[in-house]
């Protein structure tokens, strides 16, 4: 299972990678803080991404949790869907996918177990769910939505290179 | 509604005038819809910078500018605004996650 903030729901949706998740995670969840602010608020200004996201809810690919865990006061400095997801990630001991900076600061901090987006599809890739063709491409697409720092986009093929080589 | 009162130069009401006969609008609404114009841009852009420098988080963001975080996002590509993470924290977050899932010979060649 992976608890997914905003920032991450949108750029997995947008690169279309949703199905990596999925396939790496099993179950996807997000709060209800995340679902107003993403689908509910998104579909209200018309974007059509979030009725792409909505749809996978409805097909119970992501479900929808309450928020109920407590919040330390570093989470404070965050947005509510953002302290929601760290917290309920720390409280079930499983891994926040985080893409937001600010947040995952505080992930570090608090020492809750996060990736981004990115490093997930690193992970993707070391447990040989996906090729490293198939890397490159998912890479492209998420860097045309993320618009990553170039060095950070070279050194993110560079790693794909070491982990796509690496025998155990 | 709040009425206000502000002092313009000539050359700026000159300017207005040529304006609102050109769009057919009285002064007024023309005003209205330029500082309704400019303030959006002017709002937005000043959230993408705090944004950018990890000053507000994206759904901070998204309420500031009062747009849904979709548009934050897009914008942030429509503007060629670069993401703020570097090379180091890639390596260092990729090396720790690695480990956490049972790869840490792998994670020590990153």
């Amino acid at each position: 299972m992976i608890k997914i903030d905003a920032c991450s729901l949108i750029y997995l949706v947008k690169s279309d990678l949703l199905s990596v998740a999925l396939d790496l995670y099993k179950e996807i969840r997000i709060t209800d803080s995340v679902y107003d602010e993403v689908i509910v608020r998104g579909k209200r200004a018309g974007h059509s991404d979030a009725a792409v996201a909505e749809a996978e809810v409805q097909r119970k690919k992501i479900k929808v949790v309450p928020s109920k865990a407590k919040k330390e006061p570093s989470l404070a400095s965050l947005g509510r869907g953002e302290s929601d997801t760290i917290a309920e990630a720390r409280a079930e001991d499983c891994p926040a996918l985080v893409d937001d900076s600010r947040a995952k600061v505080v992930a570090r901090k608090l020492k809750v177990p996060f990736l981004s987006v990115d490093i997930m599809l690193i992970e993707a890739l070391a447990r040989k769910k996906i090729t490293m063709d198939e890397f490159q491409r998912m890479a492209r697409d998420l860097n045309s939505v993320a618009n990553f720092r170039s060095d950070k986009y070279a050194d993110l093929l560079a790693i794909a290179n070491i982990v796509s080589r690496w025998k155990k | 509604m709040t009425v206000i009162t502000i002092r313009l130069e000539d050359e700026l009401l000159d300017a207005l005038k040529k304006l609102a006969e050109l769009e057919h609008l009285d002064r007024t609404n023309l005003i209205k819809k330029l500082l309704r114009k400019v303030t959006e841009e002017e709002l937005i852009e000043n959230v993408l910078q705090l944004y950018t420098k990890g000053r507000v988080t994206l759904e901070q963001a998204s309420e500031l500018a009062n747009v849904p975080p979709w548009a934050v996002i897009d914008l942030m590509a429509l503007r060629g605004i670069q993401h703020k993470g570097t090379p180091e924290e890639l390596r260092a977050d990729v090396r720790r996650r690695l480990e956490e899932i049972g790869l840490k010979r792998l994670a020590d060649e990153i």
